[in-house]
C-alpha cells in the first residue's frame, strides 16, 4: 500500500506543475504540505488555501472526501491510461518492426528473382557489354530504335509522366525482335542497378514500342516488382492483374499470381490477396510460388 | 489549644490571691484584709474560670461549627461526584448507544461492490456505502475490515487471483484517501474460487465479480 | 475387397483360438473395466486422418491366477490416446503370438496391420513382474525394438506405459510421455461438506491418488523437476499460502507466506527454484525462491499485475501474465538483465504461457469472439493457432514431450479435463464421475 502515496504524491506534483503555469507565485512547498493533509481527513488547509485554485475546485463540490475522491480517480485514471498507452506503444512498435522486416523480405525477393533470372537467362557478352556502358546511351539507344513507331504503337496503361517521357524517345523497328530483346534488356539492366524509376520509363517504353515481344508479358510483370518495391501496391496490383488476364500462358503467372496476391495484401484487400494465393496453390502446387503463398496465406 | 488557654487563666488569678495574701501579711494588716484578698484571689479565680470556660465554649462552639461545615461541604462534595458520575455513566451510555447506532448504520451499509469485468475501477453507486465505512473506520480506530476480492470464471485462474486483489486494492486506497488507517484494512483475494452464484450467464457473473466488505472487528 | 476378405477370415478363425489360448485375457478385460468407475475416463474426440494401424497382441501370461491388468491393454489405449495410431481389434486377431518364431506376417499383412506388438508377462523372485515385449515393422517382416521391463506386482500399468513409451519413440522418434502423471484439483460444491481435493494420476487417468483434502480452495499444482514432490497453493487457513509437498512420503512443508497473494508457484528447469507470485510489496510481482538458501529474490516491478510465472528450457528467463499494457498478455523477463519482452500481439487476452520442450511453441490461452481457448504460439514463425473450441478452456499443461497439451474445459456447465494435441488434431475429454476436475499438471518424465 505504500505506492498509494507515491501516486497521490505524484499528482499533487503534477497539480503543482500545472498551477505553477497557471499562477506563477505560487509556492509549491505549500501544496506538497497539502499532500500531509491526504491522510489527515481534515483537510481544512486544503480549503482555505487562498493559492491552489485546482485544490479549491476539487475542495469546493462537497467537502474534504470529495476531493479525496476526484484525487484517487484521478490516479485510477492516469494509471489506466498510462497502461493502455504502454500497450499501444508494445503494438505499435511491434508493428513496426515486423513492417521493417516485411520491406527487407520484399527486397531480398526481388533480389532473389533478379539474380534467379540473370543466371537462368544466358546473358550474351554483347549485351552484357551493352549494359554494362552508361544507362543514358543505353536509353538512347531504346529511344533510337523506336524513335520512328511511336504513333503506331497501342496505348498502355501507362502513366502522364512516362508518356510524355517516352515522346521524347524516338522509336524504330518496333517489329524487330532483336530490338526489342535489346530494349528489354537495357530496362532490365536498370532494374539490376536499382534505378527503379529510370527502369520504370524504360519498361514503359518498350511496352509501348514493342507491343508484339514475347517479352510484353516479362515487361509488365517487372513494372509490377519495380512499383512494389517503390511501395506503390495498388500500381503493381495493375500491372500483375494484366500479366494474369493478358498471358495466361506466360511462365511467369504463378509469380504474378503470388505477388499480385501479396500486392493486394498491402493494399489491405484480404479477400483478393487469398483469392489469389489460393489460386497459386490449387493451380500451380509445384512452384516456388506455391511454396510463399502458403506462407502468406497462414 | 483550649485548655493550655484555660489552665494560664487559672494559674494566673491563683498567683493574683497569693500575691494579694503576702501583701497583706507583709504590711500586717488586720486579718480580715487578707481574708478579703483571699476572696477576692478566689473570686478572681473563680471569674477566671467561669471566663476560661466560657472560651472554652466559644472555642468548642467554633470548632463544632467548623466541623459541620466540613462535614456540609464533603456532603456537598459526595452529592457532586455522585451526580458527575451519574452524568459520566449517562453520558458512556449514550455514547455506547451512539456507537452501536453507527456500528448498526455501519452494518447497513452495503457490504459488497460490484466490478466490470477486467476492471477494478470503484463505480460511483458504490461511493456513499464506502464513505459510511471510511466515517465509520476512522472514527473507530479499533474497527478492522477484511476486503475479500472476488473474480468471475473466465479468464486463467491465477489472473484472476491478482484480479480480485487489485479490485480489493482498489476499495482499500479509496478508504485510505477517505482518512482510514492503513492498518485497519486487510485485502485477501479468493479468485474465482468462491463464486456466490454459479451460473454461467451474465448476471451470475457480474454477481461474482465483487469486492466484499467484511468487519472483523467493530 | 481387402475388408470382405479380412472380415470371412476373422469369423473363421478366431472362434477356435479367441477362446482357447485367451480366456484369461478376456477375464482381465472384465476385471479392468470394473476398476474404470474409480478413475477419470479417457473419450478420444478427435484423431488424424491417417492413424497408423498398429495390433498389440494380448501378453502370454502362464500365472495361475488372471492379472488385475491388462498390459496389451495398456499399450493399446496408449497409442489410440495419442491419436497417431489405430489399432486392431483382438477379435480381428487371427492368432496372438508372444514370441517371434509364432508369428506368421502374412497373416497381419492381410490384416493391414503396419506394426505389430507382442510381448510375455513372468513372475520375478521378489514377487513382482517382468515384461518382455517387440515391435515388429509387418511388411519388412522384421523387428524393430525389443526389450524388457521389470516392476514391483502393482506395477503392470506403469510396465504398460513403458513399453508404450518404447514403441512410440521407436515409431514417431518422439520420446514418449505415457509413463508419466497427471496432478488435478477436483471440487465439489453440492456434497455436504463440499471439499476440494488435489489428486495425482496416471497420465491415462488410472492410479488417481488423493494428496490433499480441504474445506477450501486448492490451487495451482506444479511438478519438481524429479517428478517427486509437488507445489501448490492452499486456503486451509482461510489466506492463500504456498506448500511443497512429498507425493509418496505425504510429508509437506508450507514455504513463508506473506501478507496478500502467495501464488502460482513454478519450479525451475534445475529444481533450485520456484518462482512464485507474491503481492507483499503492494501488488501481484513475481519473485523466486531458492529453495536451498530461502533466499527470495524479486523478479518484476509494476503496478499492473504480474503473474502465472513459468521458466524458459534453459532457465534464463520468466515467462509470465501482465496487464501492464491495459490487457493481459505474456511477457518474458531476462532474469540477469531484468529486461522485460512483450510475446503476444494476437488478440486482447493471451495469459498463462508456458513453452514446449524444445522452447519452439508457446501454449496459452487466448479470448477470441468472447470465447477462452487453448491457443499456441509458434515463436520462430510468430503466428497463433487457436488449438480447442470450446469455451473457457483453461490450465494449458504441456507433456514433457510435447505432444499433448492437457486443459480443462467446460462441458455441460461442468469442468473436465481434456487434452489436444500441439497440432490441434488429437483431442481426448477425460470427464470425471464427481464434482469438477480442473487444473490438469503434467508431470515431467518419471525417473
Amino acid at each position: 500500500m505504500s505506492q498509494t502515496n507515491n501516486p497521490c504524491a505524484l499528482l499533487i506534483f503534477i497539480m503543482a506543475v500545472s498551477v505553477e503555469v497557471s499562477a506563477n507565485t505560487v509556492p509549491v512547498t505549500d501544496l506538497v504540505n497539502d499532500t500531509a493533509a491526504q491522510s489527515n481527513p481534515s483537510l481544512q488547509s486544503m480549503q482555505a488555501n487562498p493559492i491552489a485554485p485546482v485544490t479549491v475546485d476539487l475542495a469546493t463540490n462537497t467537502g474534504n472526501t470529495n476531493a479525496n475522491a476526484q484525487i484517487f480517480d484521478l490516479v485510477e485514471m492516469l494509471q489506466q491510461e498510462v497502461q493502455q498507452l504502454r500497450g499501444q506503444v508494445e503494438e505499435l512498435s511491434y508493428n513496426l518492426g515486423k513492417l521493417k522486416e516485411d520491406q527487407k523480405q520484399r527486397y531480398l525477393d526481388l533480389d532473389r528473382r533478379i539474380v534467379s533470372l540473370s543466371t537462368a537467362t544466358p546473358v550474351t557478352k554483347e549485351s552484357r557489354v551493352v549494359s554494362a556502358t552508361d544507362q543514358t546511351t543505353q536509353l538512347q539507344t531504346v529511344a533510337s530504335q523506336v524513335n520512328d513507331s511511336l504513333t503506331a504503337v497501342p496505348v498502355t496503361p501507362a502513366t502522364e509522366t512516362s508518356t510524355t517521357e517516352t515522346q521524347t524517345l524516338a522509336v524504330q523497328a518496333p517489329s524487330d525482335p532483336e530490338a526489342a530483346k535489346v530494349a528489354y534488356k537495357a530496362a532490365y539492366a536498370l532494374i539490376r542497378k536499382r534505378q527503379f524509376d529510370a527502369s520504370v520509363v524504360a519498361l514503359l517504353a518498350f511496352v509501348k514500342n514493342f507491343p508484339q515481344s514475347d517479352l510484353v508479358g516479362n515487361a509488365y510483370y517487372w513494372l509490377g516488382e519495380v512499383y512494389m518495391v517503390q511501395g506503390d501496391a495498388s500500381l503493381a496490383v495493375v500491372s500483375f492483374e494484366y500479366v494474369i488476364s493478358k498471358f495466361p500462358q506466360h511462365r511467369k503467372i504463378p509469380d504474378a499470381l503470388y505477388k499480385a496476391g501479396v500486392a493486394y495484401q498491402n493494399t489491405g484487400n484480404v479477400d483478393k490477396a487469398n483469392q489469389l494465393l489460393q489460386r497459386v496453390l490449387a493451380e500451380y502446387p509445384e512452384s516456388s510460388a506455391a511454396r510463399l503463398a502458403l506462407e502468406k496465406v497462414n | 489549644m483550649q485548655v493550655v488557654n484555660l489552665s494560664k487563666i487559672i494559674a494566673s488569678s491563683v498567683l493574683v490571691a497569693f500575691l494579694a495574701a503576702c501583701s497583706s501579711t507583709g504590711e500586717t494588716t488586720d486579718a480580715s484584709a487578707s481574708a478579703q484578698a483571699a476572696q477576692v484571689a478566689a473570686e478572681a479565680a473563680s471569674l477566671a474560670q467561669t471566663q476560661a470556660d466560657a472560651q472554652a465554649l466559644k472555642d468548642a462552639q467554633a470548632a463544632a461549627a467548623a466541623a459541620a461545615a466540613a462535614a456540609l461541604i464533603e456532603a456537598q462534595a459526595l452529592a457532586d461526584a455522585e451526580a458527575a458520575q451519574q452524568a459520566a455513566d449517562n453520558a458512556a451510555a449514550q455514547l455506547a448507544a451512539q456507537k452501536q447506532q453507527a456500528q448498526k448504520a455501519a452494518q447497513a451499509l452495503a457490504h459488497v461492490i460490484y466490478f466490470d469485468f477486467d476492471q477494478s475501477t470503484i463505480k460511483a453507486e458504490f461511493r456513499t456505502a464506502l464513505n459510511g465505512h471510511a466515517a465509520y473506520l476512522s472514527q473507530n480506530p479499533s474497527a478492522k475490515i477484511v476486503l475479500e476480492g472476488h473474480a468471475d470464471e473466465r479468464g486463467t485462474r491465477e489472473y484472476n487471483i491478482a484480479l480480485g486483489e487489485r479490485r480489493g486494492n482498489a476499495v482499500s486506497r479509496y478508504l485510505v484517501v477517505q482518512g482510514v488507517s492503513i492498518g485497519a484494512i486487510e485485502v485477501v483475494s479468493f479468485g474465482e474460487e468462491r463464486p456466490v452464484n454459479s451460473g454461467s450467464d451474465s448476471a451470475s457473473l457480474a454477481e461474482n465479480r465483487r469486492v466484499e466488505v467484511r468487519y472483523v472487528n467493530y | 475387397m481387402r475388408v470382405e476378405k479380412v472380415i470371412r477370415m476373422t469369423q473363421r478363425i478366431t472362434r477356435v483360438r479367441f477362446f482357447s489360448v485367451f480366456s484369461s485375457a478376456a477375464f482381465t478385460l472384465l476385471f479392468s473395466l470394473s476398476a474404470w468407475s474409480s478413475n477419470l475416463v479417457i473419450e478420444i474426440t478427435q484423431g488424424v486422418d491417417n492413424p497408423v494401424p498398429i495390433a498389440v497382441v494380448p501378453f502370454q501370461w502362464s500365472g495361475d491366477r488372471a492379472l488385475n491388468e491388462d498390459v496389451a491393454q495398456v499399450i493399446d489405449a496408449d497409442l489410440e490416446r495419442s491419436g497417431q495410431f489405430k489399432s486392431l481389434k483382438r477379435s480381428l486377431m487371427l492368432s496372438f503370438p508372444f514370441q517371434k518364431e509364432d508369428v506368421y506376417f502374412r497373416d497381419w499383412q492381410y490384416l493391414a496391420t503396419e506394426y505389430l506388438v507382442i510381448g510375455q508377462v513372468v513372475t520375478t523372485d521378489t514377487g513382482g513382474f517382468q515384461v518382455d515385449y517387440q515391435l515388429f515393422d509387418v511388411q519388412r517382416q522384421e523387428s524393430i525394438v525389443s526389450g524388457r521391463f521389470a516392476g514391483g506386482k502393482n506395477d503392470l500399468r506403469a510396465l504398460g506405459h513403458s513399453i508404450s513409451d518404447a514403441v512410440y519413440e521407436a515409431l514417431t522418434g518422439l520420446k514418449g510421455a505415457f509413463r508419466t502423471r497427471i496432478a488435478y484439483v477436483a471440487a465439489d460444491k453440492k456434497v455436504n461438506p463440499s471439499y476440494y481435493k488435489l489428486l495425482v494420476a496416471d497420465s491415462d487417468g488410472y492410479n488417481a491418488k488423493e494428496i490433499l483434502k480441504s474445506n477450501q480452495p486448492i490451487m495451482s499444482p506444479s511438478w519438481s523437476r524429479d517428478a517427486t514432490k509437488l507445489a501448490y497453493v492452499s486456503f486451509e487457513t482461510n489466506r492463500p499460502a504456498i506448500y511443497i509437498q512429498d507425493i509418496t512420503t505425504g510429508q509437506r512443508e508450507r514455504i513463508k507466506s506473506f501478507k496478500g497473494i502467495n501464488g502460482a508457484p513454478a519450479w525451475s528447469p534445475d529444481g533450485s527454484k520456484l518462482a512464485m507470485v507474491l503481492s507483499k510489496d503492494g501488488n501481484a510481482e513475481i519473485y523466486t525462491l531458492d529453495l536451498a538458501s530461502k533466499r527470495l529474490t524479486r523478479v518484476t516491478k509494476h503496478y499492473g499485475i504480474d503473474t502465472e510465472p513459468s521458466w524458459s528450457v534453459d532457465g534464463k528467463n520468466i515467462l509470465f501474465t501482465s496487464d501492464r499494457g491495459g490487457k493481459p498478455q505474456i511477457y518474458q523477463v531476462t532474469l540477469e538483465s531484468g529486461w522485460v519482452e512483450r510475446l503476444t500481439f494476437e488478440g486482447d487476452y493471451n495469459a498463462r504461457g508456458s513453452l514446449t520442450h524444445d522452447g519452439r511453441f508457446l501454449v496459452l490461452v487466448s479470448r477470441h469472439d468472447e470465447q477462452f481457448h487453448i491457443a499456441v504460439q509458434d515463436l520462430q514463425r510468430g503466428t497463433m493457432a487457436l488449438l480447442t473450441k470450446t469455451s473457457l478452456d483453461e490450465s494449458p499443461s504441456v507433456a514433457p514431450n510435447g505432444s499433448m497439451v492437457m486443459y480443462s474445459t467446460q462441458v455441460g456447465g461442468r469442468d473436465i479435463l481434456a487434452a489436444v494435441s500441439i497440432d490441434g488434431k488429437v483431442k481426448f475429454n477425460i470427464p470425471a464421475n464427481e464434482g469438477v476436475v480442473r487444473e490438469p499438471a503434467w508431470s515431467p518424465y518419471l525417473n
